[in-house]
């Protein structure tokens, strides 16, 4: 082969390989989709001698395609007005409609894409022309690409699977920019509504904290005065009542059972709101200082305590103090009627679970387990209230503090024979 | 500010609390335990300092200050934190011991009043004989025991 052929062959090759570099670089750079496409459009219409290149985005919502960027050499032509995809009279449109390329070497020759051409008038005498549809991955339409020669041009076979090849390959490009400015859209707006979202939350435990501080406050002084006074009123009795002492001594347990209800109420809003703390707690020691706020009510009790394997722990100090204060006070409370109480608290690994599980277990009256769903629930209660009081709130606020723990409990009972509460303060990983 | 300086003390105590019906009960409490002090009783924390500074409906007493101020949060005006901020801050009525007594238990509460100086945080209890001993151990051990320095 001669050397001036081997040179045009090589000048094609070198040509080619430039051109799949302009999109390449565009598309693995560019900083926007007008920066892509002003990119390639000014790299196409260099490497291949076109004088003048058009790239059009297509918009569904409006059914027309608008010039995202323009190369013009020959500087006469002007950047084109939005098309419309039904229009008769631009070849983007009619790419567009069919999904196919237009070739045209010279449209001389070309009764086909003259007939477009006449329809405008144009400042230059355009001679060859290359339209494309640019078309997604799935075979949506993007836009299309468009070059325009004021000389003839002669494009072999092997020019067209070369240019299909690159708007191809450019189609992804844009496809893929189009998704990452929707997907960053979509962040924006999320990370919006996040923060909105947050603030209303905000908002909420603002209002949810000056609720808790008024139940505190404002809910207990009239119960305070109701029972003072009373209290007053059975004291200054002119003569002794006992009808009217007993009337007097209801109502003052009234208050003091919703002095508590108050009480239970309080804490369990505020755990749900609080911050969960992690602090090295000793277990042994919380719960002897438990046991000893519960002094009163056990000068005329038997109970036998017995306390296996109690370590220090990770968790919420003050949390885990509410939810063992409740799980003993329970314990102490359903014993009542046994001569002698066992309640045992400890910790045991079980096979099955790569957590520590605690247990609080006592020999009291136990609970029918077929009511078992019931015995979590805020305002639940499985005793009637002349043989245990309570407020039903006990429960659900350990509930509560396990799962901020993101741990689990549950309960094994026996009518008359005992019940055991077991649960873990922290999350179980799957055993393999 | 123009404070008058205190140069001498009487055994007053000044309730500083909005609720009549908490003040009688206090008082009803105090007479309980026979303790002869005389209770001042302002309805703000504005007219404590009122009554502290003889300002305003004040301004024509002699300064006495009190032994002890039992202290009130929840009230109109100038609230109770807001006031112990004040007495604290005042180099006339810091040597004066604050009680806090109030409906609340929130730990928030305690810390605030502790951090603001507070000598005591009293829980008004909902049971009358608890509230009653309350009164009777805050009395007998500001009033009695725990005398501060006083400035000669």
């Amino acid at each position: 082969m001669p050397d001036d052929k081997l040179e045009i062959i090589e000048n094609i090759l070198n040509r080619d390989r430039k051109a799949f570099q302009i999109i390449a670089e565009a598309a693995t750079s560019s900083t926007s989709l007008t920066d892509l496409c002003t990119r390639v459009i000014n790299g196409l219409t260099d490497t291949f001698d076109f004088e003048v290149g058009t790239i059009m985005l297509y918009d569904e919502n409006k059914h027309q395609f608008n010039v995202i960027a323009y190369h013009d050499e020959s500087d006469s032509e002007g950047e084109p007005e939005p098309i419309g995809i039904n229009d008769q009279t631009y070849l983007h449109a009619y790419v567009g409609r069919t999904k196919e390329a237009i070739f045209s070497q010279d449209v001389e020759n070309d009764e086909f894409v003259l007939s477009f051409l006449n329809k405008h008038d144009s400042k230059i005498n355009i001679r060859a022309i290359i339209t494309w549809p640019l078309l997604s991955s799935r075979g949506k339409l993007l836009g299309s690409l468009q070059l325009i020669s004021l000389t003839p041009k002669k494009i072999s076979d092997k020019d067209r699977d070369l240019f299909k090849a690159i708007a191809e390959l450019f189609a992804l490009a844009v496809e893929r920019t189009l998704a990452e400015n929707s997907l960053q859209k979509l962040n924006e707006e999320l990370e919006k509504r996040v923060f909105e979202r947050t603030a209303e939350l905000e908002n909420l435990n603002n209002e949810l904290a000056s609720f808790s501080y008024s139940v505190s406050h404002d809910l207990r002084a009239p119960l305070r005065h109701i029972a003072g006074f009373v209290e007053l009123i059975s004291k200054n009795l002119q003569e002794p009542n006992t009808k009217v002492q007993h009337y007097i001594q209801i109502i003052i347990k009234s208050t003091k059972e919703m002095n508590q209800l108050i009480e239970d109420l309080l804490y369990f809003s505020q755990i749900s709101r609080s911050e969960i703390k992690n602090e090295e707690i000793n277990f042994k020691q919380l719960i002897n200082e438990i046991i000893t706020e519960f002094d009163s009510e056990l000068k005329n009790r038997t109970i036998n305590w017995k306390f296996e394997n109690l370590t220090t722990i990770q968790g919420d100090l003050s949390l885990i103090r509410i939810l063992m204060r409740n799980l003993i006070s329970n314990a102490i409370k359903f014993t009542r009627t046994k001569v002698i109480a066992e309640i045992e608290i400890g910790c045991i690994q079980f096979r099955d679970k790569d957590v520590p599980v605690f247990y609080v277990k006592d020999n009291g009256v136990g609970f029918d387990m077929n009511y078992y769903d019931k015995l979590f629930g805020v305002f639940q209660r499985l005793h009637k209230d002349s043989e245990f009081e309570g407020t039903g709130i006990g429960l659900a606020t350990v509930r509560r503090i396990i799962t901020k723990h993101a741990g689990t409990i549950w309960a094994e009972s026996e009518i008359n024979k005992g019940t055991t509460f077991y649960f873990t303060l922290s999350q179980e990983n799957e055993v393999t | 500010m123009g404070e008058k300086i205190a140069n001498y003390y009487t055994n007053k105590i000044l309730l500083v609390e909005d609720n009549y019906k908490d003040v009688e009960l206090i008082k009803i409490a105090l007479s309980e335990y026979n303790i002869e002090h005389e209770i001042k009783v302002v309805n703000d924390g504005a007219e404590a300092l009122d009554y502290l500074y003889c300002k305003g409906k004040y301004q024509n007493n002699t300064l006495k200050q009190p032994s002890l101020i039992i202290l009130d949060l929840k009230m109109p005006k100038l609230n109770g934190f807001e006031l112990l901020a004040q007495l604290k801050a005042s180099d006339n009525c810091k040597q004066i011991p604050v009680v806090v007594f109030t409906s609340s238990n929130q730990d928030t509460d305690i810390e605030r009043a502790y951090h603001l100086g507070a000598n005591a945080f009293v829980i008004k209890s909902v049971d009358f004989t608890e509230f009653s001993n309350a009164i009777r151990n805050i009395i007998s051990f500001w009033i009695y025991t725990n005398k501060t320095t006083k400035f000669d």
